[in-house]
């Protein structure tokens, strides 16, 4: 480490081998989920990790629009990824932008490996995530958080999709990163594992790791993906195991809500 | 993923989760093969036919699928001589609506008791009809015979203002006052919560 310019690097991992906020390299920041916040919205999840605050609804399967999208073997899955102009230090530019757009096709992408498209031909699943709070991994904890809303409005899939970011800081491989260790940290790994099958259904990289250090990286992201899918599932439960839940089917139709 | 495949009798599965192998089961509704394992695909209560050695998961929130018997909410797009072609808003006990928006069909012997001369009289094209599932596949076929069913809401045909029941149970035009013919649902102009332009409410009641 060292200092670029005039501005003071942190120093990202102790001589006690903590991280900036006293972490373990292996250890997730804080994260809590909250599954069906929303009524108007078919499925949706709140998702709390870190100081990252991420809304995800689901809408769907319904009409496509645009048109033209339209696939007749199937349904198709789209997905607007969004910053809140208050999410970030200075004010983001709110609306479309090349990060976001980005973000949005390759957690579209995730999910449709993972939903039985060809359920609902002539249709579109979408998602909406919307990043109230940044802090480094937001595209992971959108894609966690989407994924509890799809479950939550009864989409069929393979499985629910934990995602994680890895990175290197100060020569070691470390999991979840925070802000201050992606700025100024070496590499940044994020994935989404279906916990299934083992497979990834996303996984990027910016910045450099020697093929080891990869290797490390990939297995450290599995096991904390998989911590984050039992915090997924208990959300879940929470949600429905008390029965406090009634299926749109339980309305009768005199139009009578118990 | 659990390691431990789950028995029908426990409560709650959610996506991923084992719920046998392809030896005991067959996966139904809800439910995938992967590999010779049979796991759930969406989040419910598992359910064993075994009859059909199926295995299946019954959905908690599940998205609208058209039965026979289901009552329907309905836009009719076309009225023919021998049928009225409607396409399917939304399931009437719930707010989503059906995926796909599909079409279904009265048959003008269907569309009320008794004889019908011409379909003109008891539909309007526009109008929103409360409808019951006869047929769900291969082609989706409605009645609006019971008293119960029929035109819920309905536009004037010359001015386009929503047609308001009269004293007698006639339909009349609160703006230009014409009369029109329709077969009306007893309910008409009362839509159950999730009708498409019913007020908004919450798919999940307040616990207290």
């Amino acid at each position: 480490m060292g200092s670029v310019g005039a501005k003071e690097i942190p120093e990202l991992i102790g001589a006690d081998g903590r991280r900036i906020d006293g972490r373990r390299p292996d250890e997730l920041r804080p994260i809590r989920i909250v599954a069906g916040p929303l009524h108007r919205a078919d499925g949706s999840a709140f998702v709390e990790w870190g100081d990252n605050k991420v809304m995800a609804a689901v809408y769907g399967p319904r009409e496509v629009h645009p048109r033209h999208l339209q696939q007749n073997t199937k349904a198709i899955v789209q997905c607007k990824y969004n910053m809140a102009a208050f999410s970030v230090d200075e004010r983001k530019r709110p609306g479309l932008d090349r990060r976001s757009q980005e973000i949005s096709k390759v957690i579209a992408e995730a999910f449709e490996s993972v939903v039985f498209s060809e359920e609902y031909p002539r249709t579109s699943v979408d998602i909406y995530i919307e990043v109230l709070q940044a802090n480094a991994g937001t595209r992971c904890a959108g894609l966690v958080a989407a994924s509890v809303a799809l479950a939550d409005a009864g989409i069929p899939m393979v499985d629910l999709l934990p995602a994680v970011a890895v990175g290197k800081v100060a020569g070691r491989i470390v999991l979840d990163l925070k802000k201050e260790e992606d700025n100024y940290g070496e590499a940044d790994l994020p994935m989404a594992l279906v916990p299934q099958s083992g497979r990834l259904v996303l996984l990027q990289m910016e910045g450099h790791m020697t093929r080891p250090e990869l290797g490390e990286a990939l297995d450290l992201g599995v096991i904390g993906c998989r911590k984050i899918y039992d915090v997924m599932k208990q959300a879940l439960r929470d949600r429905y195991a008390a029965g406090s839940v009634v299926s749109g089917a339980a309305f009768s139709a005199a139009g009578v809500a118990p | 993923m659990s390691t431990e495949p789950v028995p029908a009798s426990k409560g709650l599965v959610l996506p991923g989760d084992l719920l046998g192998t392809a030896e005991e089961f067959v996966p139904g509704l809800g439910a995938y093969e992967d590999g010779g394992r049979v796991y759930a695909a969406l989040l419910g209560h598992p359910h064993i036919d075994p009859q059909a050695r199926a295995i299946s998961v019954r959905a908690l929130h599940a998205v609208p699928r058209l039965a026979e018997g289901d009552l329907v909410y309905a836009r009719v797009d076309e009225i023919k001589s021998a049928m009225a072609i409607l396409t399917i808003v939304s399931s009437a006990g719930s707010n989503r609506g059906v995926p796909g928006a599909p079409e279904g069909t009265v048959h003008i012997s269907k569309a009320r008791d008794g004889y019908t001369e011409s379909l003109a009289t008891e539909f309007g094209v526009g109008d929103l009809v409360l409808a019951k599932v006869l047929q769900a596949h291969p082609t989706i076929k409605l009645t609006t015979a019971p008293p119960a069913l029929g035109v819920v809401a309905a536009r004037c045909q010359s001015c386009h203002a929503l047609l308001a029941l009269g004293p007698r149970g006639a339909l009349g035009c609160p703006r230009c006052g014409a009369t029109e013919s329709r077969k009306i649902a007893q309910g008409y102009g009362e839509l159950a919560p999730g009708a498409p332009g019913a007020p908004a409410h919450e798919h999940e009641p307040p616990s207290a």
